[in-house]
């Protein structure tokens, strides 16, 4: 079963943050070693993932903080939110 | 028998002062001998620097048959790019925001398979770090998506079929933004913006990971792969595959933007069409040479292309893979 991640990227007052990197750090499964950029609306997808518990890497391009997460993916659907440290 | 066949490596040229080249050229080491640190350490410039020898003989055979592959192409989509400095707002404040002072962030994450043993290259403008290059790549839908590739000719570079033709994503990439050598902020090689991808049916149609390679063009007056030399590729038959010390130097997203990392580890596993071992990598190293060395040149044997903790892969250059780089070697020649 192929699923796929949405996301969005928050800073801490909860606005969008463009330009980060989405990077996959470990994965349950073979997924592609493609890096996705969020959006203006600092939102991102990706395609293609196995159910399971990943870890992303959110490296912002414009300047921040970087930040690991950890998302257990079971269904198609989010978006996930992920917040960027202050 | 050692059933091999070679595609040669470009002419190493000096940097543009002049010096010669930065990384040392090494001798071939077997794996498993006690040469493979020494090798690792050539390769990064820690060891002293050995004359650079002619190509070993090819031995014209094969033991597998090569796949029909169709090779397609984005020209159906639209005509070739102007190799300008281009695109929209989003991209140039991307540009502008690279940090100038990577090491200011060496606090970036660490790697899939267990330790982190990735080392930074610094001096990307020099040979052989600068034959790779960062991609920065459009999708149809707008979407921005961050990989690596690696001259194979003046104009030919090889990367991953998922850099160039995204399946949820529109298909054929809009553009891909080709930056060789690149070092955060620094492009030593400038910025070409190419619109001519290539890939199979494999891969476009099929979808299948096995297939899952492609290359851009670069525009005709943007031979900048005679600047930085390119790789040479090599179909190797599975035992003498099996063998090799690999190398891996791209572009992962987890470390600061758009800087190049390299790594080195043997191969875990072969299967037909596909290349396993434990080299670091993440996100954004999708299209990465998987090369070893001989003689002082760079063969590479996979586009790498997957991550997992069971082991990174690469898409295995089989004979049909080979006989379809030597093609689009000769289109960006």
């Amino acid at each position: 079963m192929a699923l796929t991640l949405n996301g969005v990227v928050r800073d801490s007052h909860g606005s969008p943050v463009p330009a980060v990197a989405v990077a996959i750090m470990q994965a349950p499964g073979s997924v592609p070693d493609l890096s996705v950029l969020t959006d203006g609306s600092g939102r991102f997808t990706l395609h293609d993932l196995p159910p399971g518990e990943y870890r992303l890497a959110l490296v912002p391009q414009l300047g921040g903080q970087a930040v690991e997460v950890t998302v257990e993916l079971t269904a198609d659907g989010g978006p996930y939110e992920f917040l960027l440290p202050a | 028998m050692d059933t091999t066949l070679l595609e040669d490596v470009g002419e190493d040229v000096k940097n543009g002062n002049g010096a010669t080249p930065a990384a040392a050229e090494t001798t071939r080491y077997e794996t498993g001998s006690a040469g493979e640190l020494e090798q690792r350490l050539a390769e990064l410039g820690l060891e002293s620097v050995a004359a650079q020898s002619g190509l070993p003989a090819a031995a014209l055979e094969f033991d597998e048959s090569a796949a029909p592959l169709f090779d397609v192409s984005s020209e159906e989509a639209g005509p070739e790019g102007s190799g300008d400095q281009a695109g929209t707002d989003y991209p140039a404040a991307y540009f502008a925001s690279f940090d100038a002072a990577p090491a200011a962030r060496e606090d970036a994450h660490e790697v899939v398979l267990g330790t982190d043993d990735r080392v930074r290259i610094t001096g990307t403008a020099a040979h052989p770090w600068r034959m790779n290059c960062s991609l920065l790549i459009e999708s149809k839908t707008g979407k921005f998506y961050v990989g690596t590739g690696w001259f194979i000719s003046p104009r030919t570079v090889m990367t991953a079929g998922h850099c160039v033709y995204l399946h949820n994503e529109g298909g054929w990439a809009k553009s891909v933004r080709v930056m060789p050598g690149r070092n955060g902020s620094t492009l030593p090689y400038g910025t070409t913006v190419a619109t001519h991808l290539r890939s199979v049916t494999g891969w476009t149609q099929g979808k299948s990971p096995n297939n899952d390679y492609g290359c851009i063009i670069l525009p005709e007056n943007k031979k900048i792969g005679a600047q930085t030399g390119w790789y040479g590729f090599a179909n190797l038959n599975d035992s003498t595959l099996s063998g090799k010390f690999l190398n891996l130097s791209g572009y992962p997203a987890d470390k600061p933007a758009g800087t190049q990392w390299y790594h080195s580890r043997k191969v875990k596993s072969v299967t037909a069409n596909r290349v396993f071992y434990e080299i670091d990598t993440a996100g954004g190293q999708s299209g990465s040479a998987v090369y070893y060395l001989q003689d002082g040149k760079r063969y590479a044997v996979g586009i790498h292309a997957y991550g997992a903790v069971s082991g990174n892969s690469a898409t295995r250059i089989t004979q049909g893979v080979f006989n379809l780089m030597k093609r689009w070697k000769t289109m960006g020649s």
